[in-house]
């Protein structure tokens, strides 16, 4: 039954579809010269601003506590068995490899939340409002 | 042999050794099974072989509940029945719908799906099934079909088979040359007459709409019309029971339930790979037989998470931009002279983003045909005796009461639904495949707006061996009467998701074996 979507769809549409393609731009060498935890997981979606700034955006509105990028960040890793070093100490494919695993737990673990009733982990969403405070 | 009723004398008296009211499904499965015995069968068809409108109007309804599209045409009155246009999805009714369930109330058969097994296997050759395979996996890899690569003991694969076969079209000849079958055409039972001191129906009042009347006389007889009208005949014939044969507990015409058909849920796949375009499909395979695949949730999760029995179709959900939509829909309004609802918005909506217009006036179009995928939820509804047929004062034009259709849902089949989706919603993301979308509607004032039924009507006499829960026994008789069965889905007292057809097929068959047995004992078989 096919049917139509409206804009605010297409819109949910674009902001559902950012965890998908979590391919990073520039080379390794760039971000691990960033240096910052927070910022390279805030490049997580780099490619796909527009939609990561909607999730990331209502994320934030709902979930005040976690409102600074440390706050993100540290939520992100939380009981991962990663640190902040470790973290650093990814390439790109195995920091990758961390997301996808961490995303996939917390859809397992019922870590999600409802975007615009898109169900999404929470990971994603502190991925992406990490983007939100990184542009700012 | 065929009869026309209109040209039997008036007030003539037929006897039979077994009658059975309705030549649809139920009706033509149970004569096949009797073709060559050495009792008579008596076939009673309301219609004639083809369609008319006359006798169709027989079946109308008044809807006093919701919504319900489904009244009267999915009922065909013709020899056939409403296998003259029913799509052929063919599923058997899972394993543990058959049991007690305790989130499910009234729920269980007093017999289980092993006990109904053969039956399915014969049912299976009435229709032109094929084996009796449902395993989706081994049924994809023979087709080389890409299912959806979920954890299967999360949410799972189901495939349906299909044949559309007109029962009608595809028996009249064999049943036609059976020596011991009659079949009387336009011929409509308007009362089941049972005498005070006795627990045997007698006989059958008949009546064509052209006002000649006569009456069948025999040692059983079979109602056999429908989720609907089954009930409606129990009720009608009242002459010496207030409220109706079979009612002594109040069961008749309550239950009634339908397959709750809801769409709600889109799928976006994570990658362009992730499109199956051909999952939608009918696939059919080089020896004819016809699949088509489903997702749903295991029976372990549905038990875990205390929800009815849950498959959702899947469907291409295409994007349309906001700006060609709104200029089609204001280009079709003034082409009609009229201006359409909400203009300014559709105005905005083109100048905010114009270039998809652009991009198709110079024809450009979309790369993409399909973005994802849209769910059309087929969900068990759980009895509610409050959901029911009755008479209604409204007549047809036998003077009958029509029936009234009282559909109703409950908050408790909203949430069942609401937590399946939630299930799959999670497996999808968890997979990888993709995200999903669950638009759950709050406050709603009719709860599960717009959720249709499948034409499915079931549950008005159901099944259950006492009979304060049950109108028939497992044997599909009446409690109190000898010699009064009713088979069809209005016996099921519980329905799981699958389609009625098969299974309507299946218990007819075992009937059919009981009433041998029955026969064989007066030396008739």
């Amino acid at each position: 039954m096919p049917g139509r979507w409206t804009r605010r769809e297409f819109i949910a549409f674009l902001a559902g579809v950012v965890g998908f393609f979590p391919v990073f731009r520039g080379h390794a060498g760039d971000i691990h010269s960033a240096g910052q935890v927070e910022e390279r997981l805030g490049r997580y979606y780099a490619h796909s601003s527009l939609s990561a700034m909607i999730v990331g955006s209502c994320y934030l509105q709902q979930v005040t506590k976690e409102c600074t990028s440390s706050m993100l960040a540290e939520s992100i890793l939380r009981d991962s068995g990663y640190g902040t070093h470790e973290l650093k100490a990814l390439t790109d494919t195995e920091l990758f490899e961390f997301l996808r695993r961490r995303i996939s737990l917390d859809f397992e673990a019922g870590r999600t939340v409802h975007v615009d009733s898109w169900l999404l982990s929470e990971t994603e969403c502190r991925l992406c409002a990490l983007r939100v405070l990184s542009s700012h | 042999m065929f009869i026309d009723s209109r040209e039997l004398e008036q007030g003539r008296t037929i006897d039979t050794d077994i009658c059975v009211i309705g030549a649809g499904a139920v009706g033509i499965t149970l004569a096949r099974e009797w073709i060559g015995k050495k009792f008579r069968v008596c076939l009673l068809e309301s219609g004639g072989l083809d369609f008319d409108l006359d006798t169709q109007q027989l079946a109308s309804t008044v809807n006093t509940g919701r919504d319900y599209p489904f009244l009267p045409g999915s009922r065909l009155r013709y020899f056939g029945g409403s296998t003259n246009h029913w799509g052929g999805h063919c599923l058997p009714i899972r394993e543990y719908v058959f049991e007690r369930r305790d989130w499910i109330p009234y729920s269980g058969w007093p017999f289980s799906r092993k006990d109904l097994d053969p039956y399915y296997q014969r049912a299976h050759e009435i229709i032109g099934l094929g084996e009796f395979n449902y395993n989706a996996q081994s049924i994809a890899e023979s087709l080389g079909a890409n299912l959806f690569p979920f954890d299967q003991s999360k949410v799972e694969n189901i495939v349906a088979r299909y044949n559309p076969l007109r029962f009608g079209k595809a028996y009249r000849d064999v049943l036609g040359n059976a020596s011991n079958i009659t079949i009387y055409l336009f011929a409509n039972v308007t009362a089941i007459n049972k005498r005070s001191d006795t627990d045997h129906v007698e006989s059958l009042t008949v009546n064509t709409l052209a006002g000649k009347s006569f009456s069948v006389r025999a040692k059983n007889f079979i109602l056999a019309t429908g989720g609907i009208d089954n009930a409606r005949i129990l009720l009608l014939s009242n002459q010496v029971h207030q409220n109706g044969l079979g009612n002594a507990h109040d069961l008749v015409g309550r239950f009634f339930m339908e397959h709750v058909f809801y769409r709600d849920g889109a799928i976006l796949p994570a990658s362009k790979e992730g499109l199956l375009l051909d999952y939608p499909k009918m696939y059919k395979q080089a020896d004819g037989y016809e699949y088509k695949f489903n997702i749903g949730l295991p029976e372990h999760v549905c038990r875990e998470h205390c929800i009815p029995d849950f498959r959702t179709e899947i469907y291409y959900g295409k994007f349309v931009p906001d700006s060609v939509y709104s200029a089609r829909v204001v280009r079709d309004s003034l082409a009609a002279f009229s201006v359409p609802d909400n203009f300014s918005e559709h105005i905005s909506n083109i100048i905010e983003n114009p270039r998809p217009l652009v991009r198709r006036k110079l024809g450009y179009r979309p790369a993409a045909k399909v973005h994802g995928y849209q769910l059309y939820n087929n969900v068990e509804q759980i009895p509610n005796p409050e959901s029911r047929v009755t008479l209604s004062r409204e007549k047809d034009s036998l003077g009958l009461n029509k029936a009234a259709v009282n559909w109703k849902l409950s908050e408790e089949d909203r949430a069942g639904i609401y937590k399946a989706l939630g299930l799959v919603a999670t497996e999808v993301g968890r997979s990888g495949f993709g995200r999903m979308r669950v638009q759950q509607p709050m406050n709603e004032d009719i709860l599960l707006e717009g959720a249709n039924g499948g034409a499915h009507h079931m549950g008005t006499t159901r099944m259950h061996s006492s009979p304060r829960y049950g109108v028939v026994d497992e044997n599909c008789l009446v409690h109190g009467l000898k010699n009064l069965y009713i088979s069809g889905s209005s016996v099921f007292p519980v329905c799981g998701y699958s389609n009625p057809t098969l299974t309507i097929t299946a218990l007819s068959v075992r009937l059919a074996d009981y009433l041998n047995g029955i026969m064989a004992s007066e030396g008739l078989t």
